[in-house]
């Protein structure tokens, strides 16, 4: 083979590139198409297309790319595991929510951490909101009343539970407990649906 | 709305928390356009959460005399966001700003 045909990939390259297919497969999901078409204040999803949306986020995964660990608990035992500097998204969140702001009880598994953030989508009090961040993914952020069971919370809970849901990855990518939407932060054009 | 009372321990432990939350956000800045697309909203999507840890320790700064050990390290957050909060907003951080500065954007 000629040399200026070998072209080298190593693992990092690879992974971008799947994670690139992954994305471009995903954001042809109907319901991200949906999700995408709020960001036109002129259109109004009808009650079927909401609930399509809703449906497909209700299935949705936690997001399976390894992330950095909290900085203070890297090295401390959660859940039969010693913290390395990366663990899987849902371990690196879920152990910050129950080692650091202890707002989940110490053995709140990862599925019952999901299942707690899948549960809001069926709350009557469920607030959606579609925003673009700054590099301009498209999120639809999840705000409902906190209605996991008292045992499972830990000492610093609060009233409110928040879940983000990523259009581009198909995932959640993160999920916490907020005591009012001030802390949330949402751009400026963020729409409230 | 916070579920339980916030204890002098629970502004120390916050207090250190956040602190070190800034400077960990500070020291991925160079490599930020290097990182994985789904690592940098992990961080940024997550980030929020310490705009309520920050809260809380505004509101037990104003209602309790904080300890010379916590002066310190109060002065030192404080002092870390307002030198670097264009920083993390330019990484796509959600930033909120320091209660005056809350207060002066109002106003």
């Amino acid at each position: 083979m000629p040399e200026a045909c070998v072209i080298y990939w190593g693992p990092k390259e690879a992974e971008r590139w799947i994670a690139k297919a992954v994305k471009a497969e995903r954001m042809m999901d109907e319901p991200n198409k949906l999700i995408r078409a709020q960001l036109d204040s002129r259109r109004t999803l009808t009650p079927e297309e909401m609930q399509r949306v809703l449906d497909h986020m209700a299935k949705a995964p936690f997001s399976l790319r390894s992330v950095s660990v909290d900085r203070s608990i890297r090295g401390r035992v959660f859940q039969s595991r010693i913290l390395g500097d990366k663990e899987p998204s849902i371990i690196a969140h879920l152990a910050k929510r129950v080692l650091v702001e202890q707002d989940w009880a110490d053995d709140v598994t990862p599925v019952e951490y999901l299942d707690h953030l899948r549960s809001v989508i069926d709350d009557p009090a469920l607030r959606k909101a579609v925003y673009l961040s700054k590099d301009k993914r498209l999120f639809v952020g999840l705000l409902a009343p906190n209605r996991i069971p008292e045992a499972r919370l830990g000492k610093n809970h609060s009233a409110l539970l928040w879940v983000v849901y990523s259009a581009d990855y198909g995932t959640i990518v993160t999920g916490y407990q907020v005591r009012g939407i001030e802390e949330i932060t949402l751009p400026k054009d963020a729409r409230w649906l | 709305m916070r579920m339980n009372e916030y204890t002098s321990k629970d502004f120390d432990n916050f207090a250190e928390i956040l602190i070190g939350r800034w400077e960990f956000a500070l020291e991925l800045e160079p490599r930020w356009d290097s990182l994985d697309d789904e690592e940098r909203i992990a961080h940024t999507e997550d980030w929020p959460v310490n705009n309520g840890i920050l809260m809380d320790l505004e509101d037990y700064a104003d209602s309790h005399e904080l300890t010379e050990g916590q002066q310190v390290q109060w002065s030192k957050l404080k002092d870390i966001m307002a030198k670097h909060r264009k920083t993390l907003e330019e990484m796509g951080y959600r930033v909120l700003p320091l209660k005056e500065e809350r207060g002066r954007a109002v106003a």
